[in-house]
């Protein structure tokens, strides 16, 4: 086990597989855009709770 | 029906996301990939700026009568504040984590940085001189005049005062700014949607406080 982590911690870091070139950035993006859609859909939420709390009040009036 | 301004502020983030993570930038020494945080910190500190120009109109507003103070423009002036140190926290911490991997620490004595740090504390200085004071007309008259004198000063703090002195930031003391090295226009074409995307999101935020500021009033 420990020769086996040896042996990675040798691989010459040039040789790893380009991040941005790669399949993980597309997973990066991904789960950023998707953090940022919830953040979104969250206002949006938001913002329609309070029209409909803005047009109860209007008709109270 | 959400407006249209607040959906293209969605799309326009939305674009500089993906196109900003995975788009093509020039092949720059020492930046290398993290020239990518241009998408991300620079708009944070435009859409501060822009929300606390309003904020500083809002509260010229709020004075502009000669019997009494106007409220409703205090409350909207606050919740422009509020949101523009949210952006302003966000600009901090992308502008540490670009720092690190750049300068090799999170934080310097540049004075743009610490130029930056006094200008968030003089409005955080806004917000305890507001909780300060009971009565509602004293807070709005006073703190309004304190947030007409933070802007002009929030403004030679972090574009002026940096410039007349040495500065390792981009576009200060001497060193050029991010213009100078896109000379392919490859980093505008998602800059500027960037920059106006979050600027839209901020003010969709800030709109959503104010309206809950008048509802709760």
């Amino acid at each position: 086990m420990m020769k086996l982590i040896l042996n990675q911690a040798k691989i010459d870091s040039s040789k790893l597989p380009d991040m941005f070139g790669g399949n993980k950035m597309d997973v990066v993006i991904i789960v950023i855009a998707i953090i940022f859609t919830l953040l979104a859909g969250y206002l949006v939420m938001m913002d329609l709770k309070v029209r409909k709390i803005e047009k109860n009040n209007d008709l109270k009036k | 029906m959400i407006k249209w301004w607040k959906i293209t502020g969605f799309i326009l983030v939305l674009y500089s996301i993906i196109q900003g993570l995975n788009g093509a930038i020039p092949n720059l020494p020492i930046l290398e990939n993290s020239i990518r945080n241009l998408f991300f910190h620079v708009p944070m500190w435009f859409t501060m700026i822009a929300l606390l120009l309003f904020s500083f109109i809002k509260s010229i507003q709020t004075l502009n009568n000669k019997n009494s103070v106007n409220l409703t423009f205090d409350a909207e002036a606050e919740v422009f504040a509020n949101t523009a140190m949210l952006f302003g926290v966000a600009g901090l911490l992308t502008g540490m984590i670009w720092a690190k991997n750049t300068w090799g620490a999170y934080w310097t004595p540049d004075p743009k940085l610490n130029a930056a740090a006094v200008a968030m504390l003089l409005y955080a200085a806004y917000f305890v001189l507001r909780s300060s004071i009971v009565d509602e007309e004293k807070r709005a008259r006073i703190s309004a005049v304190f947030n007409i004198f933070c802007f002009p000063i929030f403004v030679v703090l972090v574009f002026i005062l940096p410039r007349l002195t040495d500065s390792l930031h981009p576009g200060n003391g001497g060193n050029p700014g991010f213009n100078s090295y896109d000379l392919d226009s490859r980093l505008r074409i998602v800059f500027y949607p960037a920059v106006l995307g979050w600027i839209l999101v901020g003010f969709w935020i800030a709109d959503i406080g104010k309206r809950i500021k008048r509802l709760s009033n």
